[in-house]
């Protein structure tokens, strides 16, 4: 008779688990389809003569495939500018924010100095400061450098923005590393270079696998300070090119649809590859070992 | 005394580093060159170096969202542009900061490559004492019109009046679902121009004004006149639904996939609706009167910066602009009117059929333009987009708009 019960309670609660999990394949795909849909109606625009556009009842695929958005886009050498500009930021920032940002969460995770608690307390601070409040003061600190409208002054001041999240990130990492191996490694005749280089470095990839992504991202994806700082055609960026096809009297849609779609395939092959290092990544440095 | 010193230091600092415009280098920043002119300015600029090799200028081209935002705020860190492309909604803004070059003296002189008083007008009425810009090209209001639909609902012309245009747009929203009279944007999304893409064409077409001077005046019999149609419209169906989330660019959008019969916008959208859907039986009118033939008129102006280091050669570069022949070939490139009214037969030769429409259509008509003398220009449409939703949702009439919309104007404008 308990027998029975039992089972009977296991079959419930195995009907309840299904549905449970049902519901929650359910909600995921929801989820997914809400965030993939705006990227499927930019590729499906993208491929749409502009008569199609804003056909009624509206079409993910089109009547025909039309390709003269990309045709436009990838003959027009304002367009290629464009792209290299924002390779050229992207990983300059990412390069000069991993070094810089590693050296400095090196510092603040393997000694203790005067003052240490409060700058790591400043870098932090420096993240809630909303970045519209400092348009204008960057916009006189870029041009009082004379990097006004130069990439330089983009790389610049997107390290800035970039620097302290890569510091609290690779500290936050690097503290997960246990001591122990630094100092195995200083008996062994390490400098202390030698043992960020040649120790905790190989450990921290993924670490840095997503500092790097999420600096690139910052990186490739702005457009404020782009607008801002730059004024020649050939220091502009992929977003503030796509906002150029914007005019007063008017959109090209399957331009404009087309260099999104280009100007996001970098982000997205970039995102697969590393997609396993970033998440890690970004959960790791949240446990101490 | 060390702060001072360090002052001075800063100060003398930034003055070495910011790159400061060489004798014959002038900048221009403007959008035109980012609207459906691909190439034309590039090739513009190249023809005047040509002919003037002694002044180089650089092109610069923003967004025409930012534009406005960019002159501000270059001129407050020192990098603005010597010539400026300009919107007439701006200028009392840009006045009130001091941006802008009076252009009096300019114009007075006797070597200039066109005659002031063959320009087109509205831009260069005095403000202040002074003329503050000129006209590039000119852009009037009209209303396209999308003649299937208007045959479909039973009418063989397109409508010359308001009453006209009232029962055109009950006929048309009647015909199926999807299908609406016309468009009215007002939407809340900045930059909320929707009252001035519709509404101030029908008021003018009705002889109303929303201006006395420089003072607003939106509490007149006319203004209440023209918001009870709209609201008649809205009432009887012809007006499109979801009109307070709709912008210009969706109603552009709309009237092309050929969902609403009418658009009222500048004639300019007329290569944008031939081009994207050239099975569109298209034509365009004047914006249908109630009493006079009046037109808003919009335009891309010129201007020159106060701060610009290079004045002569702006007005130089100003001045190849506004010849016969330039001119007639910049309205050309952007389908417009040309500033330069000497330009008309040079756009006429050659021209597409709706352009020479639009020059026949707006011969006789009055244009008009206040924007350019309101306060708070930018800032009153937002205020009238607010007040026109709630007529239309219902909560005020006609009458109770125009009060609240003169009350918060005044106010936006101390």
């Amino acid at each position: 008779m308990a027998d029975v019960a039992t089972q009977g309670r296991t079959i419930n609660e195995d009907r309840q688990r299904r549905w449970r999990q049902a519901g929650i394949y359910i909600a995921l795909t929801v989820v997914t389809f809400i965030m993939v849909f705006p990227i499927l109606w930019m590729i499906s625009v993208s491929l749409k003569p502009t008569t199609e556009t804003f056909s009624l009842p509206p079409r993910l695929l089109p009547d025909s495939f039309h390709w003269g958005g990309y045709a436009k886009v990838l003959t027009d050498p304002k367009f290629r500018t464009f792209l290299i500009n924002s390779y050229v930021v992207g990983l300059a920032v990412t390069a000069l924010s991993l070094v810089i940002g590693t050296l400095a969460a090196f510092g603040f995770s393997r000694y203790r100095f005067f003052g240490d608690r409060v700058a790591k307390l400043f870098v932090i601070t420096t993240q809630m400061v909303p970045t519209i409040t400092l348009l204008i003061p960057y916009f006189g600190v870029i041009v009082f450098l004379g990097l006004y409208d130069t990439l330089w002054g983009l790389i610049l001041t997107y390290l800035t923005f970039a620097l302290p999240y890569s510091i609290v990130m690779m500290n936050g990492y690097l503290d997960t590393i246990p001591k122990d191996f630094d100092e195995a490694a200083t008996i062994d005749g390490c400098t202390p270079l030698g043992v960020l280089v040649r120790v905790l470095l190989p450990v921290a990839l993924p670490g840095i696998i997503s500092t790097a992504v999420y600096t690139f991202l910052l990186a490739w994806n702005e457009f404020l300070f782009a607008l801002a700082l730059t004024r020649s055609m050939d220091m502009r960026t992929v977003p503030v090119g796509i906002s150029m096809m914007v005019g007063e009297f008017g959109l090209k849609w399957d331009k404009m649809m087309a260099f999104s779609v280009i100007g996001s395939l970098p982000v997205l092959i970039l995102f697969m590859l590393v997609q396993r290092f970033v998440v890690g990544g970004l959960s790791a440095g949240g446990v101490k070992g | 005394m060390i702060k001072t010193r360090m002052t001075a230091f800063a100060l003398a600092a930034a003055t070495a580093l910011t790159p400061l415009a060489a004798q014959g280098e002038i900048e221009w920043l403007q959008w035109f060159a980012a609207e459906n002119t691909d190439g034309f300015y590039d090739e513009l600029v190249a023809d005047f170096e040509a002919k003037h090799p002694d002044i180089t200028v650089k092109l610069v081209t923003q967004p025409f969202g930012k534009v406005r935002e960019s002159i501000v705020t270059d001129s407050a860190i020192g990098v603005g542009s010597d010539v400026l492309g300009l919107n007439m909604p701006w200028t009392k803004e840009f006045l009130d900061i001091g941006i802008l070059e009076p252009l009096d003296d300019y114009l007075a002189r006797d070597d200039n490559s066109f005659a002031t008083g063959d320009l087109v007008e509205a831009p260069l009425g005095k403000i202040d004492g002074h003329t503050w810009m000129v006209p590039l090209n000119a852009f009037p209001f009209v209303m396209h019109v999308n003649m299937g639909l208007v045959r479909e609902a039973g009418f063989d012309a397109p409508p010359a009046t308001w009453a006209e245009l009232s029962a055109q747009t009950s006929a048309i929203s009647a015909l199926q679902d999807g299908t609406s009279g016309i468009g009215m944007p007002f939407s809340s999304q900045p930059p909320s121009n929707g009252p001035i893409l519709t509404f101030l064409p029908l008021l003018y077409a009705n002889g109303g004004r929303i201006m006395d001077g420089t003072t607003p005046n939106f509490d007149n019999p006319k203004v209440v006149e023209t918001l009870q149609y709209l609201k008649d419209m809205n009432d009887a169906g012809g007006m499109a639904p979801g009109a307070a989330s709709r912008t210009g660019g969706v109603d552009l959008e709309e009237f092309i996939a050929g969902r609403t019969g009418f658009l009222i916008s500048p004639g300019v959208h007329s290569s944008s609706i031939t081009s994207r859907n050239p099975e569109l039986d298209y034509t365009l009118v004047r914006v249908p009167s109630n009493g006079e033939n009046a037109y808003r008129v919009h335009g891309w102006e010129i201007g020159i910066s106060a701060d610009s280091a290079n004045k002569e050669d702006a007005w130089t570069f100003v001045n190849y602009l506004l010849s016969p022949e330039v001119n007639a070939r910049a309205a050309k490139a952007a389908n417009a009117l040309p500033g330069n009214l000497k330009a008309l037969d040079a756009v006429r030769e050659g021209a597409d059929e709706t352009l020479i429409k639009q020059m026949d259509i707006l011969s006789g008509d009055t244009p008009v333009e206040e924007m350019r003398q309101s306060p708070k220009a930018v800032g009153s449409w937002s205020v009238m987009t607010e007040e026109i939703q709630a007529m239309l949702r219902g909560d005020q009439t006609p009458a109770e708009t125009a009060t609240a919309v003169q009350a918060r104007w005044i106010e936006l404008a101390k």
